[in-house]
């Protein structure tokens, strides 16, 4: 008992490190890929290629003057920030990073708990961010961040439907809603598929069983939604600067500005590791026989920073999408389609239980 | 047409996006035929999403393109892009190649000056104290770079081509008092980052009718003065 409490929060406190770490460096790869798209260096000046950048950033917010305008909701001004923050780095508390390692004589599973609705912890933590982004907006006492506060509610609830009714094929495929499992599921290859005439039938040991294959309509539409739900580009309107200033944060400064950068970047990589959990095997992939607790974080890392790299490639090459094409894209394209894809991934199911076995 | 013909503002779709310029022209020309007709709308949906994926294929390519390529960023503080030729910077104070100063204290240069940022004051070279060949020198010479619009009607209004401009164009610094420059600066041989005042004259000292600048605006709030002291007048009459 107390070596699981002790395990357990040395695992806390290691993750909120990694995350916090993870987000940094992300903060840096984005400032660094999109300089490059629009023919720039981007941060050179601290460290190695500007590594040190987002650190430098980051001490200088923390020492800036807290600077809170006249007219503000003091309680719901100072609480929004930490809103916005908290269940962005909690929502990682159920995602797997890899098997488990043995250390010191105890078997450590690589994540901080593996709740077995782990899945929907993550949509309710993910639901939870829009508190913090009303509240900055309403509590700011200023136009601006009101109306970023309204768009992103409007646009965060719609995109949060067609972010969930996509995962739930997978959920249906995999009958679990625990995220390890639903990995261990998609863990290996096709092997030989039966059915392929018999010189090819060896494909089915080069293609994983990745729900991606099965399920690629979900993961795009899961994708679509996923970079509405975090208010990325191009479907940043609630910080819209060409007329919004910045939208819900324009009146914030320093540490509780910094607070809501940190949820935006933990929020894309929370998104891309549930992606890569839930389309595309976890931490599924190559093992070489040197270092075996290392490969599957690498192939977990690796995969959750193609996605982040998808991430920042739209935001550099898409310009902004106007509110009612957001709304209609939303109400009418993603949410329809990820009904219909539920009903069709289901009817496969229920074939392919009933005549295939 | 017609409704083009009330709203002449607003270009129709069309013209923003000609069809016969989209990706999948040919298939939609197929489209076109009789027997697809009942399927219609089910067509153009899809054509309109393959049409879109391919135009968002091809912007994210133009990004991705990029990154392979070198910025075109210059690195300023290490590196430098010379400035054209007649580029107009900073001013020098020319010397002869005897080492007498070309300047004579005309005050042309500061009668020429449209920003009044040139403050000349001359005084009769003697034997002893030689600094231009003929009967006068500056004995203050200061431009106002907060004031200067580099304009170079100075320059050409010096009658000894003593006042040039180089091409010397960042001189940052972080007090109004230094964007003065004194003569001692401002000569061809000093060196480039001499910011303190070497004047003979002290700050604040009057010569005739003008008085020495070296702190900040100082003319330009006596010019302040009188224009109130003028506004005043005006209404007491």
């Amino acid at each position: 008992m107390t070596a699981f409490v002790v395990v357990s929060v040395i695992k806390v406190f290691v993750v909120f490190g990694a995350v916090l770490g993870t987000v940094l460096f992300t903060i840096w790869l984005e400032r660094k890929i999109v300089a490059r798209m629009q023919s720039r260096y981007g941060p050179n000046r601290w460290g190695p290629f500007g590594l040190f950048t987002s650190l430098a950033d980051g001490v200088k917010l923390f020492f800036k003057e807290q600077v809170s305008p006249r007219g503000i909701d003091k309680a719901a001004y100072v609480a929004a920030p930490v809103l916005a923050l908290i269940p962005a780095f909690l929502a990682f508390a159920v995602i797997p990073f890899g098997e488990h390692v043995t250390l010191f004589g105890q078997t450590v599973t690589l994540e901080v708990t593996d709740l077995n609705v782990g899945l929907l912890w993550v949509i309710a933590m993910g639901s939870l961010a829009v508190y913090g982004v009303v509240l900055a907006g309403w509590a700011s006492g200023s136009k601006y961040p009101l109306l970023g506060g309204i768009r992103s509610s409007a646009q965060m609830i719609s995109y949060e439907i067609a972010l969930s009714l996509s995962l739930v094929p997978v959920v249906v495929w995999a009958g679990t809603l625990s995220l390890r499992e639903i990995v261990e599921a998609q863990i290996g290859t096709f092997g030989t598929i039966g059915w392929l005439p018999g010189p090819v039938q060896w494909i089915g040991h080069l293609i994983p069983k990745w729900y991606v294959v099965f399920q690629l309509p979900a993961f795009l539409l899961f994708m679509a939604a996923g970079v509405a739900e975090t208010n990325r580009a191009p479907f940043d309107l609630p910080e819209a600067e060409t007329e919004l200033v910045a939208g819900y944060h324009t009146e914030y400064s320093g540490i509780k500005f910094a607070m809501f950068f940190l949820a935006e970047y933990v929020h894309i990589i929370t998104i891309s590791a549930v992606a890569v959990i839930m389309f595309l095997g976890g931490w599924d992939g190559p093992h070489l026989p040197f270092l075996p607790w290392m490969w599957p974080l690498m192939n977990f890392m690796g995969k959750t920073f193609t996605l982040v790299f998808l991430f920042i490639w739209l935001r550099a090459t898409l310009p902004r999408i106007r509110y009612d094409k957001l709304m209609v894209l939303g109400w009418k394209g993603l949410i329809p389609m990820a009904l219909g894809w539920l009903v069709v991934s289901a009817t496969i199911l229920t074939v392919k239980d009933a005549y295939f076995g | 047409m017609a409704e083009e013909e009330r709203r002449p503002n607003r270009l129709s779709e069309e013209a923003w996006y000609p069809r016969s310029k989209t990706p999948l022209r040919r298939t939609r020309a197929l489209t076109e035929k009789k027997i697809f007709a009942p399927m219609k709308p089910a067509i153009d949906v899809m054509l309109e999403i393959g049409e879109g994926v391919i135009a968002s294929m091809k912007g994210l390519s133009l990004t991705l393109r990029h990154v392979f390529r070198r910025p075109v960023t210059i690195q300023y503080p290490e590196q430098r892009r010379d400035p054209f030729p007649r580029f107009k910077g900073r001013h020098v104070l020319d010397r002869h190649p005897d080492g007498l100063e070309k300047c004579i204290g005309c005050e042309l240069c500061a009668g020429a000056c449209p920003a009044d940022a040139i403050l000349v004051i001359g005084a009769e070279n003697t034997p002893e104290e030689r600094y231009a060949p003929g009967e006068r020198y500056a004995k203050v010479y200061e431009i106002n770079y907060l004031r200067c619009i580099f304009c170079g009607l100075c320059v050409e209004a010096c009658p000894t081509e003593a006042l040039v401009m180089s091409n010397a164009y960042d001189f940052s610094a972080d007090s109004r008092d230094k964007f003065i420059f004194t003569k001692e600066e401002l000569l061809v041989d000093a060196p480039l980052q001499i910011r303190d005042s070497k004047v003979v004259l002290r700050a604040g000292e009057e010569v005739g009718e003008y008085r020495v600048l070296k702190e900040g605006l100082a003319r330009a709030r006596r010019q302040e003065e009188r224009r109130k002291e003028h506004e005043h007048t005006e209404t007491e009459d």
